[in-house]
C-alpha cells in the first residue's frame, strides 16, 4: 500500500475538478476513488499504484458523465465552473488551456499540476512514454502560439 | 441492493404464524398493513435475525441473515423494547454503537448527530425513565440509524408519537428509503398511504396484497357504497356486508360498505381509500358479498 | 527562455487549481478509524459490567485478607466464607442475563455484535473475575488450615456452584423478567441451606464428609455448566412467545 491519502487526495480531486467542474461531485468521486482502491485487495493492479488510482478516478468520472449526461445534458454546455481563481493573471493561460483537445488538457494537468511521471502519465493514458513527450510537445507549442511568447511571464 | 426473501416460514406448533413467503425488496418505502395476529412482527423478526425461520431463507445480497454481515447493515426498531436503567439517551446510543461495530469516536459524532435530527438534543443526558412515550419512540428511531444501515426494519414506528412528531418521521422515512431498503408496519393507514411506495397486505400469514397504492386499490374501486338508511335495513346490511363505518344520526344510520353492487336505493358510490380496504380485509363482522 | 518554462510550468499548475477541498480530514480520519474491531467491542463490554461486581469482588477478597489478619483460621472461618461466596455468584448471574432482565434482548440480538456475543463475552469477563477471586483466595489461605487446597477449594466452593446451578436452573426455566429477584432467592436459600448444614452437622468439614463434599462438588459443576451452554443456546433466538402479537 504505497499510496497516501494525504498525499495524493489533492491530486485526484484536482484531476476529479477537472473533470466534473462541480466541487462537491469532485470530492465525492475522489473519497469514492481511494475507498475503491483500497478495497482492491488484487495485486494485479498494485504493480502501477499510482496509476491505478487514477485509472479508477478516470472510470468514475466517466460513470458519472453517463449518469448525469442522462440526466441534465451534456457537460459541455455546462461552461466554465463559478470558481473565482486567486490568480487572476493567469486568465489568460486558463483561456488558452481551455482550447486545446480535451486529452492535451489532461495531459497538461497530470504533468504540471500533479507532477506525475511521464512512466506513469503513460500508464494512465494508455499511450506510450514517446507519445507522451509528443503530445506534451504539442501541448506546449500550441500554448504558446495562442499566447504569443510576450505574455508569457 | 436486493433483500429476498424465499419461501420464509414459521411455524409454532399448531399455528403457522408467517407461511411460506417469498419478497424481493430494493430500494424504496415498504409499508407492511396487517392486522394483529397476521404474522406482521415474525415476519420483522425473521428479517432481522431475531426470529430463526422454520424454512426458507433470507438474504441480503447474497449474505445470509445469520451472519454477522447481514446484521452489519441492519437496522431494527421493535414494538417494544427496554433500556438498562442507568441509561441517558445519550448513553443509550452509545451503548447500541458500540454493539454495531462503531468506534468510540464515530459513536459520539453519530449519537449528537441522531439526537439532532429525531429532536432529542436537550434531553441528551437525561435518563430514559423520564422520556414520555414519543420521546422514547423517537430514541428507538435514532438507535436504528447508527450504523446508517441499508436495510431499516421500523415496527409500529410512529406508535405514541403525537401528530407533529409523525409527520417529522414521515418526511424522514421518505428520504431514508430513496437509497435504502425500509420495511415499516403500521396499523396507522395514513402512515402508509403517505410514506409507502409499495405497499404490503398481510394475513394469516400471507402477502395478500403487493404494490403501489392506486394498484391495490384497484381491487375495490367502485365497490365502496355510502348510503342512510332507517334502523330495519341497518340490520340486514350489517350481516350482509363489510361495514366500514357506522354513524347514527338523528332519525337513520349513516353506513359506509363495501359490495358489488349497491346495496339499496340511496346507495352512492364513493372513492376507494386505503383504509377501505384495510377494513375490508381486516373486519370480521359481514359475510364478503 | 528557461525563465519562461519555470513560469509556465508555475502558470499551468496555477491554471489546473481547484476550489479547496473541504472534507479531506473528515476522509482521512474515517479510513484511519477503521470500523471498531471484536475486541473493542470486548473491551467496551468490559466497561459495561456495574461497579457491584467489582466493589463486591474487591471487598470479599479485601474482607478474607483482614479476618485471617485479625482473627484465627478456624473452620468456622471457611464456613462462612463459604456463605459469602454466593454472592458474588448472584450479581455475576444477574449481570450476564441483564438484557432480558431489562428487555433490551431484542435489541441486541440485531446488532453486529449481538446477544450471544454480548452474553460469551460477560461471561467470559464475569467468569476470570470470579476465578480470579477464588483463586486468589485460596492463595491467600496456603498453608494456614489443615484442610490441603484441594479440599479447601472444594468446601469454599461448592455453595458457591450451588447457588450457580440453582439460579441458571430458574433462569433457564421460568419465562420471567424477574431474574434478578430469583438469583436473590435462590442466594437466601443456599445461605439458609448452608448454616443448617452447619448447625445440624458439626463435623462437616472432617473425613467423614469427604466423599459427600468431592460427589457434590462434581455434581454440580457439571450440572452448572449444561445450564450456562443452555442459557447461551437461549440467546441466539429470541423465544417465542405466544402472548406476543404477531
Amino acid at each position: 500500500m504505497s499510496i497516501s491519502i494525504e498525499d495524493q487526495y489533492d491530486q485526484i480531486y484536482r484531476y476529479c475538478y477537472f473533470k466534473v467542474k462541480n466541487k462537491e461531485i469532485a470530492e465525492d468521486l475522489t473519497q469514492e476513488t481511494f475507498l475503491k482502491y483500497f478495497k482492491q485487495s488484487s495485486y494485479i493492479n498494485r504493480g502501477k499504484p499510482l496509476a491505478y488510482l487514477y485509472t479508477i478516478a478516470k472510470n468514475l468520472c466517466i460513470d458519472f458523465y453517463r449518469k448525469s449526461s442522462r440526466e441534465e445534458g451534456l457537460r459541455e454546455e455546462m461552461g466554465e465552473s463559478d470558481h473565482i481563481s486567486q490568480f487572476e493573471t493567469n486568465f489568460a493561460i486558463k483561456q488558452a488551456v481551455s482550447k486545446l483537445p480535451i486529452d492535451l488538457q489532461e495531459l497538461l494537468l497530470l504533468r504540471f499540476a500533479n507532477e506525475l511521471g511521464i512512466n506513469e502519465i503513460a500508464s494512465i493514458m494508455k499511450i506510450s512514454r514517446f507519445s507522451v513527450y509528443r503530445k506534451l510537445n504539442k501541448a506546449l507549442g500550441l500554448l504558446k502560439a495562442s499566447l504569443g511568447e510576450e505574455d508569457l511571464l | 441492493m436486493e433483500l429476498v426473501i424465499d419461501r420464509l416460514t414459521k411455524q409454532y406448533k399448531n399455528k403457522i404464524a408467517v407461511d411460506r413467503i417469498s419478497l424481493t425488496l430494493k430500494e424504496g418505502v415498504y409499508g407492511l398493513l396487517g392486522a394483529n395476529g397476521s404474522g406482521k412482527t415474525s415476519l420483522m423478526r425473521m428479517i432481522c435475525g431475531v426470529l430463526k425461520p422454520t424454512s426458507g431463507e433470507v438474504k441480503f445480497n447474497g449474505i445470509d441473515v445469520s451472519e454477522e454481515e447481514y446484521r452489519d447493515s441492519l437496522g431494527y426498531l421493535p414494538q417494544n423494547f427496554g433500556y438498562y436503567p442507568e441509561f441517558s439517551a445519550y448513553d443509550f446510543l452509545l451503548y447500541l454503537a458500540s454493539l454495531k461495530g462503531l468506534t468510540k469516536h464515530q459513536a459520539k459524532l453519530k449519537a449528537t448527530e441522531l439526537l439532532e435530527l429525531v429532536g432529542l438534543s436537550e434531553s441528551a443526558k437525561k435518563k430514559i425513565k423520564t422520556f414520555s412515550g414519543g420521546m422514547k419512540q423517537r430514541l428507538g428511531i435514532a438507535q436504528a440509524m447508527l450504523n446508517d444501515p441499508k436495510i431499516l426494519v421500523l415496527d409500529e414506528p410512529t406508535a405514541g408519537l403525537d401528530p407533529n412528531e409523525r409527520i417529522r418521521f414521515r418526511n424522514l422515512i421518505s428520504r431514508l428509503g430513496k437509497d435504502k431498503i425500509v420495511l415499516l408496519s403500521t396499523h396507522i393507514v395514513s402512515d402508509v398511504e403517505y410514506i409507502a411506495s409499495t405497499i404490503l397486505m398481510m394475513k394469516d400469514g400471507q402477502i395478500i396484497h403487493k404494490g403501489r397504492l392506486d394498484e391495490i386499490i384497484g381491487v375495490i374501486e367502485g365497490k365502496v357504497f355510502e348510503c342512510s338508511v332507517d334502523s330495519k335495513r341497518v340490520n340486514y346490511l350489517i350481516d350482509n356486508y363489510p361495514i366500514i363505518n357506522i354513524r347514527e344520526e338523528s332519525d337513520k344510520t349513516f353506513l359506509r360498505l363495501v359490495a358489488e353492487k349497491p346495496p339499496c336505493e340511496t346507495a352512492v358510490t364513493v372513492p376507494a381509500v386505503l383504509e377501505d380496504l384495510y377494513l375490508y380485509y381486516f373486519n370480521e363482522g359481514g359475510k364478503k358479498s | 527562455m528557461r525563465n519562461n518554462l519555470k513560469d509556465l510550468k508555475r502558470e499551468l499548475k496555477a491554471a489546473f487549481e481547484a476550489p479547496t477541498p473541504t472534507r479531506k480530514n473528515e476522509f482521512i480520519n474515517q479510513l484511519n478509524d477503521p470500523k471498531a474491531r471484536q475486541i473493542d467491542f470486548f473491551i467496551s463490554q468490559i466497561g459495561y459490567i456495574r461497579k457491584r461486581v467489582w466493589i463486591l469482588s474487591s471487598l470479599l477478597f479485601l474482607g478474607t485478607l483482614a479476618g485471617l489478619y485479625f482473627y484465627k483460621v478456624s473452620t468456622s472461618f471457611v464456613w462462612v466464607l463459604s456463605s459469602v461466596l454466593p454472592f458474588i455468584a448472584l450479581v455475576s448471574i444477574s449481570e450476564i442475563v441483564r438484557s432480558i432482565t431489562y428487555n433490551m434482548e431484542e435489541l441486541e440480538m440485531s446488532c453486529k455484535y449481538n446477544l450471544l456475543e454480548i452474553s460469551l463475552a460477560r461471561l467470559g469477563i464475569l467468569g476470570i473475575t470470579n476465578f480470579t477471586v477464588l483463586i486468589g483466595i485460596l492463595l491467600v489461605f496456603n498453608g494456614k488450615t489443615d484442610f490441603g487446597w484441594i479440599r479447601l477449594g472444594i468446601y469454599l466452593i461448592t455453595p458457591y456452584l450451588l447457588n450457580c446451578y440453582g439460579s441458571l436452573f430458574a433462569i433457564n426455566r421460568l419465562k420471567s423478567r424477574e431474574a434478578m429477584y430469583i438469583c436473590g432467592g435462590v442466594t437466601a436459600l443456599v445461605c439458609i441451606l448452608s448454616t443448617l448444614l452447619k448447625v445440624g452437622i458439626n463435623d462437616i468439614y472432617t473425613e467423614r464428609y469427604l466423599l459427600f463434599w468431592g460427589l457434590t462438588f462434581i455434581v454440580l459443576a457439571v450440572l452448572s455448566a449444561k445450564e450456562i451452554v443452555k442459557l447461551i443456546r437461549r440467546t441466539e433466538e429470541l423465544e417465542w412467545n405466544s402472548s406476543l402479537t404477531a
